[in-house]
């Protein structure tokens, strides 16, 4: 598909730099996820856990699949598919909870994957989480951005420390304070 | 609070080493509690959360790892993915599941050592292990383990799907018992056992999972192989030194199989997070014991029909609860010493043996009347009295020889005399009563000298009534002495201490130890001709079978004690009623209820033929006859059963006692579920005027009663009144500490029923 050479493009020169690629980059990043969640979450998939990771490799390889793309301009377009990620969970969660208003007392949660939870118990609401990560943001903003990457994206530290160009350490630390206050928040 | 003030007080306490990080934040606090216990409560959620939101990176499939190739993921375990895989060079037709760590690798001496644990645990070899096979690092760095392919099915869905009766469940477990056992003695400890590591092949063969691999990851992760309590854990099924993030022993592994045995008893989990945060969670995990399963039977999950479920219960009540709460002791050293030692009793319940765990009630059948109606001060006087003159009688009846009525009497003089010493206006009755007996006992060496036939009587009869009082050191001392002495003396007299012995270790939880004495007691009584001592006894021992639910076994003997009792005219017809009483319980348990229910009929009738009307165990009598009539779905028939015993315990406790507040709350709703509505006001509107006087504020029961109180309304229709009286229990609840597993739930979800039944009436 022709925008497969368009995203290599503006990745490399968002990578160099160029903050207006950017701006270039998301709505196209943020469609195709949206599209991909919707499939996901499709009725006739009930029950079916998402794992958002999964998704934004899956817009990947939909949207880029360049080998031949350097690793730092592989990590921009993952960081810009994190940020819109949580995004598309928390519109998607809403436009059921409004489609439903009226109807059953319970707000059916959108099950992410939670893997500290028993097998039959996985399932974090997407809205619980997005209200967590704003009260978290307003004590430590980098926090938020590590949760982003590592949950959303599934970036690994090593990278995670590089784009937010912290020690791979700091990175650690932080992913750990924030996963201990996301528990705590949606025990 | 300032929550973020602690999370920055977590994250420096993060910045030391792990056995540091508590001290730190309880020296940085200072007096600050909230902030002490926001912090120390996210430090908890860190070790808890082990593995949370880790991302699942998907891009393995095709992938391989080492000489297997992976072939697709089988699931989301606590640590990472799970694949299943098999070997590239064919050189085994072996799949196996691997299971790759989300988190990397920390460094290099933290993966030697996880190494080497890894290698350890290759050892371990048993029927009902998944075997570790091997284990290293991805590309990546992150670290996976290759296990034995296992195809099966969840335990508690295996049981499910084959509708496994009580029984046949235990004897499942005890296969998960083997395992972890074998286990322990490798010195290998699980950490993770739950549903969900327990997979039950086709042919029925239990299979755990990940054995010692959580120490194995953690410690690659991590560092310290040997860290206390921190790592993943699935907070559901944690121990409680987990959640204070204790060093972990085999005891955390006996505590999580008590809440796997428990959930397939009872068809739902010990702890039911509900809606509780983590920390609310923990800290009813560390401080509460669970209720005993029986009590919490859900039919629905365990497929059993309504018709199927109080045998169910049934099955349950008695051993199986007290052996379930003995592993789930919130203290490690009060639970089962070993995973062996809980199979033991395990297989001790599956061959009808008495088990070792005990419960704190034990015996209050066969003690009656100083335990079952909670009276130490009167009845303890009482107690005694009855033994002086129950010895004396019982000699007389026995047809003895003059010279053995004499010793009788004498034995009689020296028992009043002691009594007449106790001074009732010093300090209480119970204690006076006591020394009381301190001083006779200490008087028998002079009194008695070379008379041993009186000592073993006089030391019987002490023995008797330390035991009444729950003496039991004291009276042990007294028995074992008196049992002694009359080990030549034959038959009857040791058969009659041997059962005072028995309902010694009774009390004690010595089920086995009493049980054998009973039969003892039997084989020396059976061939001499003393027909009520073999009543007297058939009775004791039916009675402890009784307690131990092994009612077919109990109900014999109890028939042998009433022909006994019908053709001896030496019997107190009392005791006749009593044997009948216990028959019709035994009855109640074997599910033949209508043959029960005449039972406590005719008992009841003896019973009024020779006590007052007023008397307590006819309070007893009614209200056990209710329970069978109630479950027999004759609640019009319990109703006046209930008032009547109702109305002697208010005669003899007052109406703010405990007993009478809440049993007349429950006959309030009887009451109500039978339409009488004006009863079930007035019932319930005393129950409440007198409840402030029974309970203490910071007793739960207050909040039962009012929460009853709400049902009743409910029943009767006034909504209203029904959300602010299930409010006002709440509002009880919520100033407790401890409250009842469920209670606040329970009251929850009512609270939102009566609020839909409004607005649906309202619409």
């Amino acid at each position: 598909m022709s925008d497969s050479g368009a995203i290599t493009l503006l990745l490399k020169r968002l990578s160099a730099g160029e903050s207006r690629a950017d701006a270039e980059l998301m709505p196209l990043v943020y469609a195709e996820l949206r599209a991909l969640a919707a499939r996901y979450l499709s009725a006739e998939r009930a029950g079916h856990t998402l794992s958002p990771t999964a998704l934004v490799h899956e817009a990947y390889l939909r949207l880029v699949d360049d080998p031949s793309l350097a690793p730092e301009d592989r990590r921009q377009f993952f960081a810009a598919a994190a940020r819109r990620m949580r995004q598309v969970l928390v519109d998607h969660a809403r436009k059921r909870d409004a489609a439903k208003r009226g109807g059953p007392l319970l707000r059916e949660q959108i099950t992410l994957s939670a893997l500290a939870d028993d097998r039959d118990h996985l399932g974090i609401d997407a809205l619980a989480l997005d209200q967590a990560l704003a009260q978290l943001e307003l004590h430590d903003a980098r926090k938020v951005k590590v949760v982003e990457l590592r949950y959303f994206a599934g970036l690994e530290m090593g990278d995670i420390a590089e784009l937010l160009d912290i020690s791979r350490a700091t990175a650690q630390r932080d992913w750990e304070v924030a996963r201990a206050f996301l528990f705590q928040a949606l025990a | 609070m300032n929550a973020l003030l602690a999370l920055s007080l977590f994250e420096a306490a993060l910045a030391r080493a792990p056995d540091e990080r508590t001290g730190f934040i309880e020296r940085e606090a200072g007096d600050d509690e909230v902030l002490r216990n926001g912090a120390l409560a996210l430090l908890a959620a860190h070790s808890a959360s082990e593995g949370f939101l880790e991302p699942v990176v998907p891009d393995f499939a095709s992938r391989e790892l080492g000489p297997y190739r992976l072939i697709e993921s089988i699931g989301v375990g606590g640590m990472g993915q799970v694949y299943l895989a098999e070997r590239r060079d064919g050189a085994f037709e072996q799949r196996v599941a691997i299971k790759v760590m989300a988190s990397a690798l920390g460094d290099s001496d933290a993966i030697r050592r996880a190494e080497a644990e890894r290698q350890f645990l290759a050892w371990l070899e048993h029927p009902n292990i998944a075997r570790v096979l091997d284990g290293g690092s991805t590309a990546e760095g992150q670290p996976y383990v290759v296990m034995e392919y296992v195809d099966g099915e969840r335990i508690d869905a295996w049981c499910r799907r084959h509708a496994l009766d009580v029984k046949s469940r235990v004897r499942l477990f005890a296969q998960v018992i083997d395992a972890v056992d074998a286990a322990h003695r490798a010195l290998i400890i699980h950490r993770d056992i739950k549903p969900a590591n327990v997979l039950v092949t086709e042919q029925g063969a239990v299979k755990l999972l990940d054995f010692g691999i959580a120490k194995s990851l953690d410690g690659r992760t991590h560092g310290a192989a040997t860290q206390a309590g921190s790592g993943p854990m699935t907070p559901d099924y944690a121990s409680p030194e987990q959640f204070a993030g204790k060093p972990l022993t085999t005891a955390c592994d006996v505590y999580t199989l008590g809440l796997v045995l428990y959930e397939l008893l009872a068809g739902r989990a010990a702890f039911e997070r509900g809606r509780l945060t983590l920390v609310d969670f923990a800290r009813r995990v560390t401080s509460e014991m669970p209720t005993r399963p029986s009590a919490r039977v859900d039919a629905a999950s365990l497929a059993l029909s309504p018709r199927a479920l109080p045998a169910w219960r049934r099955r349950l009540l008695g051993d199986l609860d007290r052996i379930v709460l003995k592993a789930l002791e919130t203290e490690p050293e009060r639970r089962y010493a070993s995973a062996r030692a809980f199979g033991d009793d395990l297989a001790r319940w599956l061959d009808n043996r008495p088990v070792v765990a005990r419960s704190p009630s034990v015996g209050y059948r066969t003690l009656k009347f100083v335990r079952r109606n909670r009276l130490p001060v009167a009845a303890s006087l009482i107690a005694v009295l009855a033994l002086v003159i129950g010895l004396g009688t019982a000699a007389m009846q026995a047809r003895v020889a003059r010279e053995e009525a004499e010793r009788a009497q004498r034995a009689n003089r020296f028992l009043l005399s002691m009594i007449e010493r106790a001074d009732p206006f010093v300090s209480g009755r119970n204690p006076t009563l006591i020394e009381a007996l301190d001083r006779a006992a200490g008087d028998i060496p002079t009194q008695f000298a070379n008379q041993p036939r009186l000592e073993a009587d006089v030391r019987h009869a002490i023995g008797r009534a330390y035991l009444s009082l729950e003496r039991l050191d004291e009276a042990e001392t007294q028995l074992l002495r008196a049992e002694q002495l009359r080990s030549d003396q034959g038959g009857k007299a040791l058969a009659e201490t041997l059962d005072s012995l028995a309902m010694l270790d009774w009390s004690r939880g010595r089920y086995d130890v009493a049980e054998q004495r009973l039969q003892r007691a039997l084989a020396l009584v059976e061939p001499i001709n003393a027909p009520e001592t073999l009543a007297v006894i058939l009775n004791d021992y039916g009675t402890l079978l009784n307690e131990l639910g092994r009612y077919a076994e109990s109900r014999p003997l109890f028939e042998r004690a009433l022909a006994i009792s019908a053709s001896s005219v030496e019997l107190p017809p009392k005791e006749r009623a009593v044997f009948r009483s216990n028959l019709a319980f035994a009855l109640h348990g074997l599910g033949e209820l209508q043959a029960s229910s005449d039972a406590y009929v005719v008992s009841r009738r003896e019973l009024e033929g020779v006590l007052s009307t007023r008397h307590p165990d006819i309070a007893i009598n009614l209200n056990n006859h209710a329970a069978a009539l109630r479950d027999m779905g004759r609640n019009g028939e319990a109703v006046p059963l209930l008032e009547r015993s109702i109305a002697i315990r208010r005669e003899l406790f007052g109406a703010e006692h405990p007993m009478s507040v809440t049993s007349l709350s429950n006959l309030a709703l009887v009451y109500a579920s039978v339409g009488r509505a004006e009863d079930a006001r007035a019932a319930i509107d005393t129950a409440l005027a007198n409840a402030p006087r029974a309970f203490d504020p910071n007793n739960q029961t207050l909040g039962h009663v009012h929460f009853t109180a709400a049902r009743i309304a409910l029943l009767l229709g006034d909504t209203d009144d029904a959300i602010r009286l299930a409010q006002l229990a709440l509002s009880i609840y919520a100033r407790l500490d401890t409250v009842e597993e469920g209670r606040r739930e329970r009251t929850e979800a009512f609270i939102r029923e009566a609020e839909a039944k409004r607005s649906e009436a309202g619409a």
